[in-house]
């Protein structure tokens, strides 16, 4: 791949997928290593965008795959990561409109609620989330159409219950 | 309350503060890259040192009538090279299953876990060759010290200074080697063996 337009392709990914790295890096770790993730998927982005191939699969399905792999393999280095990167001189946040608590509040309580999912569940529940069809998660995760189906299924059904046992907004 | 609500809320998330833009942040990850470049490839370069080192100070010795070349040192160099040729050899295994996994990223989950799979067991495999080979290079090394030490080509302040210099050199790696296998590498090959079963794991 070309040096522009593998700098292209990141500012690309940076200026209109920031949102799959963010929401990816909220629901895997806790708040205070977020930041620290966000970087690492960055990181991961950047070294594997030279084997990204337009003709395979759309930019968005591949940064989703980055992340979601990254963030799968965190656990790995967060406990020796100390700042091994340098830090963003300003770190970007996820926020909703301006004065809506309630919003605020139930996105709060989703992204608890996914902390308490295995890995694999977080990552269906965010694809599916971000609107990505059965087909689109399958293209992620490497399972079937149908084995998504049934898990989101489960996954949902396991909300509603939690929805009925803890003081969700 | 439904799901729904819940979607569409999550849909209005947007990103705020991100004002770096994004060629710094390119130039910074271009920079971190080249560094952990530098690292692995010196560390490689370092244990090449070491090997043509020894030879090179042998042979100039020799020449230069400073010291002989005895069979016995012959055969010690030769020990020792065949030791580090080894740890090369594994090292440079090592960074082309961490090359694959890094390029697996941009794939599926299954595939890029497969590839960390790999990764973990190919660190597995080095620990535990290291948990004999480090044991038998002193022990080599030891023993060539005191044959040398009876040909008379060693001073016996020699042979106990290498002996114990070695010793506690190999203790060293070996105790750390044990104690990254034991706290990170099996928990880390359990978890990412976890991840891949659930993956396969039919739920219908």
């Amino acid at each position: 791949m070309a040096h522009s337009t593998h700098e292209a392709l990141f500012a690309e990914a940076m200026n209109q997928h920031m949102g799959i790295f963010m929401k990816t890096a909220y629901a895997f770790a806790e708040p205070e290593d977020r930041d620290d993730l966000v970087q690492e998927i960055l990181l991961a982005v950047w070294q594997a965008l030279p084997a990204f191939d337009e003709r395979r699969c759309k930019l968005s399905t591949f940064l989703y795959r980055v992340a979601n792999n990254r963030a799968l393999n965190w656990n790995r280095s967060k406990r020796r990561y100390r700042h091994k990167l340098e830090v963003f001189q300003q770190s970007p946040q996820l926020s909703l409109p301006a004065g809506d608590t309630d919003s605020a509040a139930r996105v709060d309580w989703l992204y608890a609620l996914m902390q308490q999912l295995p890995p694999l569940d977080r990552s269906l529940l965010m694809l599916h989330l971000d609107q990505l069809s059965h087909g689109e998660i399958g293209e992620v995760t490497g399972l079937t159409e149908n084995n998504v189906g049934v898990r989101l299924h489960r996954i949902k059904r396991w909300i509603a219950e939690q929805k009925g046992e803890n003081d969700e907004p | 309350m439904n799901l729904e609500v819940l979607e569409k809320t999550w849909r209005e998330q947007v990103v705020r503060g991100a004002n770096e833009p994004a060629p710094a942040i390119a130039a910074r990850l271009k920079r971190e890259v080249a560094a952990a470049r530098r690292r692995i490839r010196g560390g490689i370069v370092l244990a090449a040192c070491v090997l043509f080192l020894g030879w090179a100070t042998a042979l100039a010795a020799h020449v230069l009538g400073i010291k002989t070349l005895t069979p016995l040192a012959l055969a010690a160099n030769g020990v020792q090279c065949l030791f580090f040729a080894a740890f090369i050899w594994r090292a440079v295994r090592s960074l082309q299953v961490v090359r694959r996994e890094r390029e697996m990223m941009g794939g599926t989950l299954r595939e890029s876990l497969l590839a960390a799979h790999r990764t973990v067991e190919v660190q597995i495999e080095n620990a535990r060759i290291a948990a004999w080979a480090i044991p038998v290079f002193v022990a080599v090394n030891a023993w060539l010290f005191v044959t040398k030490y009876f040909a008379g080509e060693f001073p016996d302040f020699g042979v106990i200074a290498g002996t114990a210099l070695m010793s506690l050199l190999g203790a060293a790696i070996g105790a750390a080697t044990w104690h990254r296998y034991r706290t990170h590498l099996i928990p880390l090959r359990e978890e990412l063996a976890g991840k891949l079963q659930a993956l396969e794991t039919n739920p219908g």
